[in-house]
């Protein structure tokens, strides 16, 4: 009885992982290209550029641009795991679908990854229905059971007239016929295909496609105060130069001396530098790896070439994604962040952060 | 010389909440008084009634920003006052016997997932 009660006063926080990395770009067990290409739905992404009086608008503009995704609503599962679809356009580029406005603790979500996986994360109930073959999630507790069902359309059998393709098409119509809003992105293998292909496709099929473009907005701080990194330990400090990034991305004001205040004890970083134009680039939407990759390579060539001390790259995924990295689970306790940053300097060396929250693997 | 370092926490120094106080629409507080340090004492008030003065004491709450319009805010909490924190802002009921109610719309050891929240967004042209 004591125990009990002491464990019920603890008031434990959630623990959550943050893996910091220290390397270099061309180090060749650098994970860099891994990271980016295996984060597949990225919900934001924010840049962080330190004395950069002009921004790079070219840059700015190639990363709106490109970045178009669309909506397709109330579409059936049955449809998105339909050969044709799955011939036409899974097989040949990188489809990346999410299910829109659902919530991976409380319903159903859906993702359609590359090569051509299609993962439903679904409670107790759905899973019986549905009658799919799947497994318990990671995450699954004796309150609240979860299932992770995965269906590899890209495989030999996933054709019409084997039991598989026909299982799977009659579970999707007969047994459970599951419709959600979708967000999605075709990247084709050959450029001389449109990426808007799959949209037109939807539309031809009678369902209401929209498209979408990344929302961006730009801040420009003027003598801000920043971290210096070469006299840092900077793995032993990774919790507070997070947390000046965080600062800079929540547009909170970084001041020097108020760790005595009574609204907030908040301190600038220290050591510390000013930068006389600080600008802060955010772009939300749906931004596929590709975009990211990228962008990642054009901060290294500014960052060489444009003599700033260092460039920062946050990139947010989804809170409500069924997976995080490649195809561990994400879940959504009391927050769903799946984000990294990384921050390149000149010598082509970087930090990488990647926060996970509790119901995730550590990538 | 080719370095790879890594290293994996698992436990946070702080928690950040992302919180706004709603009052009652039939009996609305006028927004010009609540300003920052008003609100930091609301905050006070509602784990004094939770946890008494030692427990108000032991939970250092900083409010990094604040909304004077919106009423919102930003807070910052060491990871022992959490829980207590979260649980003394869902049980605050009235600020200058007005009824009010503190909604926590997002909390992360991390202050940078606080600065966007996917499912809030619209996606939209």
């Amino acid at each position: 009885m004591a125990a009990s009660l002491k464990n019920l006063l603890n008031f434990h926080a959630p623990k959550y992982k943050l893996i910091s990395e220290k390397s270099n770009f061309e180090n060749k067990n650098s994970r860099h290209q891994t990271i980016v290409k295996d984060h597949h739905f990225n919900y934001a992404t924010e840049i962080f550029l330190p004395d950069v009086v002009n921004l790079p608008e070219t840059l700015l503009d190639e990363v709106s641009t490109e970045s178009v995704y669309y909506v397709v609503k109330d579409l059936p599962l049955y449809r998105l795991a339909d050969k044709e679809l799955v011939e036409a356009f899974v097989k040949k580029g990188k489809m990346y679908c999410l299910s829109s406005k659902t919530r991976i603790d409380v319903g159903q979500t859906v993702a359609v990854v590359p090569p051509g996986i299609m993962i439903l994360s679904v409670d107790k109930d759905v899973y019986n229905q549905l009658g799919l073959t799947g497994s318990e999630s990671v995450f699954s507790s004796k309150q609240k059971k979860k299932y992770t069902v995965q269906i590899n359309m890209t495989d030999k059998s996933f054709t019409p007239g084997k039991k598989n393709y026909d299982r799977v098409q009659w579970c999707f119509k007969d047994r459970l016929e599951l419709r959600f809003d979708f967000l999605f992105t075709w990247i084709p293998d050959d450029d001389s295909i449109h990426s808007a292909s799959v949209a037109k496709y939807f539309k031809d099929a009678g369902y209401s496609v929209s498209l979408c473009k990344l929302h961006k907005s730009v801040k420009t701080h003027k003598n801000l105060i920043m971290p210096t990194f070469c006299d840092l330990d900077i793995l032993e400090n990774a919790e507070k130069i997070l947390e000046w990034f965080g600062a800079v991305a929540c547009d909170i004001d970084v001041q020097q001396g108020t760790s005595d205040g009574y609204v907030s004890t908040f301190e600038a970083p220290d050591p510390a530098a000013i930068s006389t134009h600080f600008s802060h680039v955010r772009w939300q939407g749906l931004i596929t790896p590709h975009c990211i990759s990228v962008l990642i390579d054009k901060l290294r060539l500014l960052v060489k070439a444009g003599g700033l001390p260092w460039a920062g790259i946050t990139v947010h995924g989804f809170a409500d994604s069924p997976i995080s990295w490649a195809r561990n689970e994400h879940g959504y306790q009391t927050a769903g962040e799946n984000f990294y940053t990384y921050i390149i300097f000149p010598d082509d060396s970087y930090l990488l952060f990647m926060a996970v929250g509790s119901q995730d693997v550590c990538p | 010389m080719q370095i790879f370092e890594r290293k994996v926490q698992t436990k946070s120094s702080f928690f950040y909440l992302r919180v706004s106080l709603e009052f009652a629409p039939e009996d609305p507080l006028q927004r010009e008084c609540l300003t920052d340090v008003y609100f930091k004492q609301a905050i006070d008030n509602s784990v004094r009634q939770l946890f008494g003065d030692v427990g108000m004491a032991s939970i250092s709450v900083d409010i990094l920003k604040y909304n004077q319009d919106e009423l919102s805010a930003i807070l910052r909490v060491p990871s022992s006052g959490f829980s207590k924190l979260w649980c003394a802002l869902t049980l605050m009921s009235s600020y200058s016997k007005k009824r009010c109610v503190f909604r926590v719309h997002q909390v992360s050891p991390y202050l940078m997932a606080l600065s966007v929240n996917s499912r809030e967004f619209v996606h939209s042209q």
